[in-house]
């Protein structure tokens, strides 16, 4: 963490409101970004992301990142959303699915033909097959190019299982991708 | 092959030798790697609502100072009064921010003002007569601190979006090769090097050369370009909602040669390239890039449409061609 950072931060858990504006204004469509892969859900995401800032703000100089701000704030993030798995539903298997039905539809623009939006959701679908871990693992390395080392932070797990899960998550995609690998080949 | 490594080529962690060498030995393995990572960079997320207004309002529900117990105490009640000018002064903020350009107008001397906007940012000015401009990135506009009320004439390099107020006196913009003359309308314009686009999203206007020749008279959805000192194109209809997509920070490229994206991209991330590819003129790129997603997700589906890879030395990407498959 630089000093510049640690200011930052310092401001923040004093509360001061243009600070914590900043922070908001930098990170908010980031974290929704990640939350949205997580969820697959629009509005799923944008509550996540106000929890995760309004816990920040109500901590305040109880909020104290360990590791580097950016980091820190996708710890929260990855928080917020398996809390929401367990309150939410029993089975958080059960739950992701039907999160994936109710909202699949519209997480993609009108203007999307039916062939596409379709792909799209089977993607998705697969994707969210995944093993909470690895998916996480994943989409923070494939959609956000996080280092393995910061994966490993940001999931409180070893780069040697981030390598493991990476892995398999590939494992998984190919195999499960495959018969969309022919539609892609066709066009 | 072990699953580790493929997988690290995969999410793009593995050294250049080993990409290179399993793109040599396992190419079809490799151009399915490809294929799998095109599928996957289709998952995009949408743009994010801006819920500040709403984080806050619950921000002072959470606050201390609202608590029971504390209200009785004389400083916490400064200190709540206090916070209430500062809500004033935060929403007072957003709207001076907005008009801070203009008060940097009055505030000088000169009787000509100047927004410019650098890569990566984007800028709203509000004009005396009460029109709003707003600019892309990369982009200046030089205007006069007062109009006089026989003209309105501003001066624009680079792309703007006018909404003009309605008037009397008829509202010119001029760039280094043409003019476009409004009574009240709202357009798009573009000047990139000798060339100059107009599309009109609402009202009338007319564009010609510098030299006021070839006068073209443009309705709404209509498009007209001027290149060098040529006349005007007649107008054509267009889908405006692509031209002005930029102001929505959404990037929508049809058909465009790949050199004039990476200019693109340059102005709207402020970001380098160094490019090696030969024959980069007959690529070109359609595609369409939602606001939020970051520079190098842009890049790594650009790369894997036209076997191209991307590296990040010294804050340039340097843009080469992929040797290892075709």
């Amino acid at each position: 963490m630089n000093s510049e950072e640690r200011e930052w931060i310092k401001r923040i858990q004093a509360r001061d409101r243009e600070s914590f504006k900043q922070l908001y204004d930098q990170y908010h469509q980031e974290l929704f970004n990640f939350l949205w892969y997580l969820t697959n859900s629009k509005e799923e995401a944008e509550n996540l992301t106000q929890n995760v800032f309004l816990n920040i703000w109500t901590k305040g100089e109880k909020w104290n990142p360990h590791t580097a701000l950016r980091s820190f704030l996708y710890r929260c993030c990855k928080n917020e959303y398996l809390n929401f798995i367990r309150k939410g539903k029993t089975n958080p298997l059960f739950a992701a699915v039907e999160i994936t039905a109710a909202n699949s539809s519209t997480n993609f623009g009108p203007e999307v033909d039916n062939e596409k939006e379709e792909l799209k959701r089977s993607i998705t679908k697969i994707i969210k097959s995944m093993p909470e871990r690895k998916r996480l693992a994943f989409i923070l390395r494939y959609y956000f190019d996080m280092p393995y080392h910061q994966i490993a932070e940001i999931l409180d797990i070893s780069i040697a299982t981030v390598n493991r899960d990476m892995a398999s998550a590939y494992r998984i995609l190919r195999e499960k991708l495959k018969a969309f690998l022919f539609i892609l080949n066709k066009r | 092959m072990d699953d580790e490594l493929l997988a690290r080529i995969f999410t793009q962690e593995a050294t250049e030798e080993e990409i290179q060498a399993f793109a040599r030995t396992k190419p079809e393995e490799f151009e399915k790697l490809k294929k799998l990572q095109a599928l996957l960079d289709q998952i995009q997320p949408p743009v994010a609502e801006n819920r500040w207004a709403e984080l806050l309002q619950k921000m002072e529900e959470e606050s201390p100072s609202q608590q029971n117990g504390y209200i009785k105490n004389p400083l916490v009640d400064i200190r709540s009064t206090f916070s209430a000018f500062q809500r004033m002064w935060r929403i007072a903020a957003v709207v001076l921010v907005t008009l801070a350009s203009l008060w940097w107008v009055y505030g000088n001397y000169f009787t000509q003002a100047e927004v410019k906007t650098p890569n990566g940012k984007h800028a709203t000015v509000h004009l005396v007569d009460g029109t709003v401009v707003e600019l892309n990135a990369a982009s200046k506009l030089r205007y006069p601190k007062k109009f006089s009320d026989k003209l309105r004439k501003v001066r624009l390099m680079g792309e703007a979006f006018f909404k003009v107020a309605p008037g009397s006196v008829p509202f010119t913009v001029e760039t280094q090769n043409a003019l476009v003359q409004v009574l009240g309308s709202a357009f798009n314009l573009r000047q990139r090097g000798n060339t100059t686009t107009v599309v009109v999203q609402l009202g009338k206007l007319a564009i010609a050369n510098l030299e006021s020749v070839g006068k073209v008279v443009l309705h709404s959805g209509e498009m007209s370009q001027v290149v060098d000192t040529s006349l005007p194109t007649p107008p054509v209809k267009v889908d405006i909602s692509k031209m002005t997509a930029w102001r929505e920070g959404k990037l929508i490229f049809e058909r465009t040669p790949l050199h004039v994206v990476f200019e693109e991209l340059t102005r709207q991330f402020d970001v380098k390239f160094k490019i090696a590819v030969a024959n980069m003129t007959n690529l070109t790129l359609t595609a369409k890039y939602n606001k939020g997603l970051p520079v190098d997700q842009i890049l790594r589906h650009i790369c894997a449409n036209f076997n191209l890879k991307s590296k990040k030395i010294n804050g340039a990407f340097q843009i080469d061609e992929d040797g290892g498959v075709q």
